[in-house]
């Protein structure tokens, strides 16, 4: 198993680090005196864990990166791309996603591509629906935000399960968000705006 | 060209896994699908390589069977042979015998017929192992497969009928190598078959009966007792298969297979860092000027050279060479990003060229727009294809890179020679040393020195018994004397009089054997599937002990080629001219390259000099596997490892090999090259 270099905008430091134990180290204070957002991502079937901060912003598509230059892009907080961690997202179509989280009903569609061993983009379709859970209490480091969560299935090749924690001001700030078979989920929290 | 052999290849063994499928196509004792002795009419899947050792009653076969095609596969083997039975009863000791196959799947498997497949084993080597088959295979259970044959020759030895196409003539296990008037499908044929369950992921279970009555092993090597095989298969990893069967009621096997697909690299896209985000021209003013030394350090993070830059009105033409991506259209695609972030908002279109070497082929015309809107569009790859334009280079921007241009590497080699008939594996290894120096538009200067630290391919004492120019027959003495060879130094001037033409002067040490000065011109038609070449060599063979002494022997060799693309990845070549021993003839060669830089080939020269003077083996021939360690590792590099495999090294039909010949160093600069990696270019 590869063992990646981890990110750590705060130390510099590449060592293998408990994923608790990085947020752990994402002090309040340490976020209150960042000059620029920041993301901690944690991508389980890896064992990986880092920070990431913007480097682009291409329409509603923010792009992030981390030290290690892996680079992931959201449209409103839905995953969109993935760049470095092997068997990436190359692309996807997230509009009734970003639809149903600002409340639209309904089945849609999703798809999302990779790219293969012969250099080809391989699309994969999936129809999805978003179901709305109740409030809970997302503890973000400026202090305890009310949630509401939502969980997406798609059904495509596979079966997929996707959950996103929204506050009341439309902001995501935590989502577990499908990227590749290979790849797993992605856990993206915001840690500042 | 990549010397750092031995730590790539076991990186490749540990890190590739390929995807699982509902019942893996299993492999037989030689290397083939199959059941366990016997052939099946099932396929591996496409472009799959699998190495398989079997072994039992001293018989050992090393194979290497490779996919070529959806329904074409190729197995070389290898085989080690104990207590031999020849013609007229003389018993050999060991025998190490060489031999090709071939399965070709003429009908697939449907709901009610079953796959049928048809093949030939052993059709240039001696014939110890000569037999013709037509097999019907059927899925009879999503986990059961039952399989049927009919086989002549070999696979004719148990309860074998007449066969309908005539008698069947002894193999002569003789000198080898010629196909000639083999008795294909003729004399007896009997029936084979058999089932095999595939029990779990894991665990597969075989049964047959097996019409192979092992006429020239059965009684010295094993006594055999009935036509029934078993086996059974554990896999471990998906690509790694073990296997031990009970053979005709007298002996164990065991077996090792493990399978390798170019098609599906463990890294998947690959851990290459991610390429900077196009920066739409609304988010923020750009330069007024474009700062040459700017854009040059960030391309220069990507892995690009900036060799030329020009603005004609909203077109900025940008020339780049690309020291990093196996894809060029990944190249492309970063350089765009790179513009994107840097060129003045006034530029609409981006023109960017990949040059070697001072030559160029193809320029890919973006235009700035497309390249915002598809950045995270699903459909974002085909968007800027169909957005952009790939056109042969005319206008070229002058050169304005600065030289020279160092590069470097150190790291330890290995060389293996196989199929040495004494010692099937001897290797050296040590560490080597390369440099590559750019002076000017065109011109490169590079060397290779090597330092052995251990090994045994200086302990080879079979003497040439060659009766031509020792060409190559006498590589044991270059392997013994001295440790630190200079492998190779020379001086290229490469030039490009028009854009489908390109030339190569060069003079030095080309490769341990030959130095002398060398002379090359291209032909490459753009939008043609072909291309002409013609090079001409004054040599002079190099003293043994790798440094710059020279020997007598001295010849003028050149070759006229005829490349062609033949579609689909697959790559015909024909060279015809003079060889290193003087003799005239030609080579073909047949390959199937994929986009990702894997290829595998095989080549045959015919030349004036006789089979019987040209020695064991009859004529030159071998095959040729090229693996990017770009595949391998997950990271982003061109270098790739290559082997060639010859079973015999003779003297008739050699070449000088040359790096940086002009075919191989200008297709990954053509428009196909770049349009068949696109799914690459916004990684």
């Amino acid at each position: 198993m590869r063992t990646l270099a981890l990110l750590l905008v705060l130390s510099g430091c590449a060592a293998a680090i408990d994923p608790v134990d990085l947020r752990a180290r994402l002090t309040d204070d340490y976020i209150a005196r960042l000059a620029v957002p920041l993301i901690l991502v944690q991508v389980p079937q890896r064992g990986l864990v880092a920070t990431l901060v913007p480097t682009g912003q291409n329409g509603t598509v923010r792009s992030w990166r981390s030290r290690d230059a892996v680079q992931l892009s959201y449209d409103q907080g839905v995953l969109v791309a993935t760049r470095g961690l092997g068997h990436d997202l190359m692309s996807a179509d997230v509009a009734g996603t970003v639809a149903a989280l600002r409340g639209r009903s309904g089945q849609y569609d999703r798809a999302s591509s990779v790219v293969d061993g012969a250099f080809r983009t391989v699309v994969t379709h999936w129809t999805c629906a978003m179901s709305r859970h109740g409030g809970l209490s997302h503890d973000a480091p400026t202090g305890p935000v009310a949630v509401t969560v939502f969980v997406e299935t798609c059904t495509g090749p596979t079966t997929i399960e996707n959950r996103y924690h929204v506050g009341a001001d439309g902001v995501l700030w935590w989502s577990r968000q499908w990227a590749s078979t290979e790849v797993g989920v992605l856990e993206t929290e915001r840690m500042k705006r | 060209m990549h010397r750092l052999g031995a730590i790539w290849l076991a990186m490749l063994m540990w890190s590739s896994m390929v995807a699982a499928q509902d019942v893996p196509i299993q492999y037989n004792t030689y290397g083939a699908p199959g059941l366990i002795d016997m052939p099946i009419a099932s396929s591996a899947p496409d472009a799959e390589l699998a190495f398989s050792t079997s072994s039992f009653a001293g018989q050992t076969r090393n194979t290497l069977t490779f996919q070529v095609s959806p329904r074409l596969s190729a197995s070389f083997r290898y085989a080690d042979l104990d207590d031999v039975r020849g013609q007229r009863d003389v018993l050999y000791g060991t025998i190490l015998d060489r031999s090709l196959a071939l399965h070709y799947r003429f009908a697939d498997e449907t709901g009610h017929r079953p796959a049928l497949a048809i093949g030939v084993n052993d059709f240039v080597g001696t014939g110890i192992y000569s037999g013709e088959y037509v097999v019907a295979t059927k899925t009879l259970h999503p986990h059961v497969m039952a399989t049927l044959g009919i086989g002549w020759g070999r696979l004719a030895g148990v309860g074998g009928f007449d066969g309908p196409f005539g008698a069947r003539p002894d193999p002569d296990i003789g000198e080898g190598g010629t196909v000639g008037s083999r008795p294909f499908f003729q004399g007896n044929a009997a029936l084979f078959g058999g089932m095999h369950w595939q029990a779990s992921d894991r665990v597969g279970l075989a049964l047959e009966y097996s019409s192979d009555a092992y006429p020239y092993e059965d009684g010295p090597a094993f006594d055999r007792q009935i036509p029934i095989n078993i086996g059974l298969t554990y896999a471990p990893r998906p690509d790694l298969r073990l296997s031990a069967r009970y053979l005709h009621g007298a002996e164990l096997g065991m077996q090792l297979t493990y399978v390798v697909n170019p098609l599906h690299p463990p890294a998947g896209s690959g851990f290459d860092p991610a390429p900077p985000p196009v920066r739409p021209r609304a988010v923020r003013s750009h330069l007024l000027q474009t700062s040459d030394s700017r854009l040059a350090d960030a391309l220069a993070a990507e892995g690009l050279i900036l060799h030329a830059v020009s603005r004609t009105g909203p077109v900025l033409s940008i020339e780049i060479e690309n020291k990093r991506y196996a894809a060029g259209a990944q190249a492309v695609g970063r350089t765009a990003r790179v513009l994107s972030r840097i060129a003045p908002a006034d530029v609409t279109h981006l023109r960017i060229a990949l040059t070697d070497s001072g030559m160029a082929s193809s320029v890919v015309d973006i235009p700035r727009a497309s390249l915002e809107s598809a950045e995270f569009a699903l459909d974002g790859t085909d968007q800027i294809r169909r957005a952009s334009e790939i056109q042969p280079h005319f206008d070229r921007p002058i050169a304005a890179s600065r030289f020279p241009v160092f590069d470097w590497e150190i790291g330890p080699y290995i060389t293996p020679n196989l199929f040495d008939p004494d010692d099937p594996l001897r290797a050296d290894i040590g560490v080597a040393v390369d440099a590559q120096m750019r002076l000017a538009t065109g011109v490169v200067a590079m060397g290779t020195l090597r330092q052995r630290l251990a090994g045994n391919l200086d302990q080879a004492t079979r003497v040439s018994d060659s009766v031509l120019p020792r060409v190559r027959s006498d590589f044991r003495l270059y392997d013994q004397e001295g440790d630190a060879d200079l492998v190779d130094l020379t001086l290229g001037w490469y030039t490009q009089p028009s854009p489908e033409v390109t030339t190569r002067l060069s003079a030095g040490l080309f490769e341990t054997m030959f130095a002398g000065a060398s002379a090359e011109v291209l032909w490459r038609p753009h939008d043609s599937d072909f291309a002409f070449g013609l090079e001409l060599n004054a040599l002079r063979q190099r003293d043994y002990d790798g440094g710059f002494g020279l020997l007598d022997y001295q010849v003028n060799t050149g070759h006229a080629s005829v490349y062609w693309q033949i579609g689909q990845g697959y790559a015909a070549q024909v060279d015809a001219g003079r060889y290193l021993a003087g003799d005239w003839g030609a080579t073909l060669h047949l390959s199937r390259q994929f986009a990702n830089g894997w290829s595998l080939g095989t080549f045959t020269t015919f030349t004036d000099v006789s089979f019987e003077d040209f020695g064991e083996g009859s004529f030159d021939k071998g095959i040729s596997i090229t693996v990017p360690l770009s595949w391998i590792s997950g990271r982003a590099r061109r270098d790739t490892l290559d082997a060639t495999v010859r079973p015999v090294t003779r003297d008739g039909g050699a070449r000088v090999m040359i790096e940086g010949r002009l075919y191989e160093l200008t297709q990954p600069l053509m428009a196909e090259a770049i349009n068949n990696s696109w799914g690459r270019f916004w990684r």
